[in-house]
């Protein structure tokens, strides 16, 4: 995963940015992509940390970075239920 | 600071316009050259045009608003009041912390989703900003509000959107080619 401008330590990092959190990469790994989408966009995920965050990820030709953390009600209803559920199973 | 190394606009601002930047760490990146991103709505900014992101995030979520025009005809949001119709669409996607005064009368919550222009799956060009489209058989509403803010309306031909998102890609795509390869072909 690309940490894009979010990394404090990259010289390439946005100070307006919010910081890329530590658990980016571990939440990236069960995250869920955003289905249903034409052909040959990029991708989106959106993922659930282990203290109840919710992480968005973009992403282009498989280069992923941590996009920010979203409020719940801002995560797509669908994705967040599977995120919940995967989180209570 | 971010360097821009390309900017450009199309459309016409005071009716519907998209603006980009290349910013200049990312010319190596393509397809997933970082720059910037907004819209022009009648003068207006809409968007985080401080937000440097890769651009295609942008751009393909846009286009697929672009390519369902002419799928947008709903009297029931046509004639309900600009926050009426924005809360439920918003409300089909994503969840509320109350049910909007229209979904009682919606029997398939993903049969708007159609309607939903911002966020949708733009990425953080958008963030805090929520706009549908409508349409009837001659013009397009757009509909649009910044968090917490009261709804803006704009009302152009219909098509417009689809037309002015389409070049703007179109010219995204061909200028981030060039600065890489410095070749414009299209793949």
């Amino acid at each position: 995963m690309n940490p894009g401008t979010h990394d404090p330590t990259s010289p390439n990092f946005n100070p307006r940015k919010s910081p890329l959190p530590s658990d980016a990469e571990s939440v990236y790994a069960n995250a869920i992509k955003v289905g249903d989408r034409e052909p040959g966009t990029g991708t989106l995920y959106f993922g659930k940390s282990a203290n109840g965050k919710y992480y968005r990820y973009s992403g282009q030709n498989g280069e992923v970075h941590w996009s920010g953390e979203m409020a719940p009600n801002k995560v797509p209803r669908a994705i967040k239920k599977q995120l919940d559920h995967t989180e209570g199973s | 600071m971010i360097q821009p190394i390309l900017s450009k606009r199309t459309g016409n601002r005071w009716m519907f316009a998209v603006e980009f930047e290349i910013h200049f760490d990312a010319v190596k990146a393509w397809p997933a050259t970082w720059g910037s991103l907004w819209l022009w709505v009648e003068g207006r900014v809409v968007g985080k045009a401080d937000e440097s992101e890769m651009v295609m995030t942008g751009f393909d979520s846009l286009h697929e608003v672009a390519i369902e025009t002419g799928t947008r005809a709903n009297p029931l949001l046509w004639g309900a009041p600009l926050h009426d119709a924005l809360d439920v669409v918003m409300w089909a996607r994503y969840e509320s912390d109350h049910e909007p005064a229209l979904a009682r009368l919606i029997s398939d919550p993903a049969s708007l989703f159609p309607f939903e222009v911002l966020p949708r799956w733009t990425g953080a060009f958008f963030d805090g900003w929520e706009a549908i489209l409508l349409e009837n058989n001659t013009s397009e509403r757009f509909i649009y509000r910044q968090e917490s803010g009261s709804p803006i309306e704009a009302t152009w031909p219909l098509g417009t959107f689809r037309q002015v998102v389409n070049e703007a890609k179109y010219d995204f795509e061909k200028a981030a080619r060039t600065l890489v390869t410095g070749s414009e072909s299209m793949s």
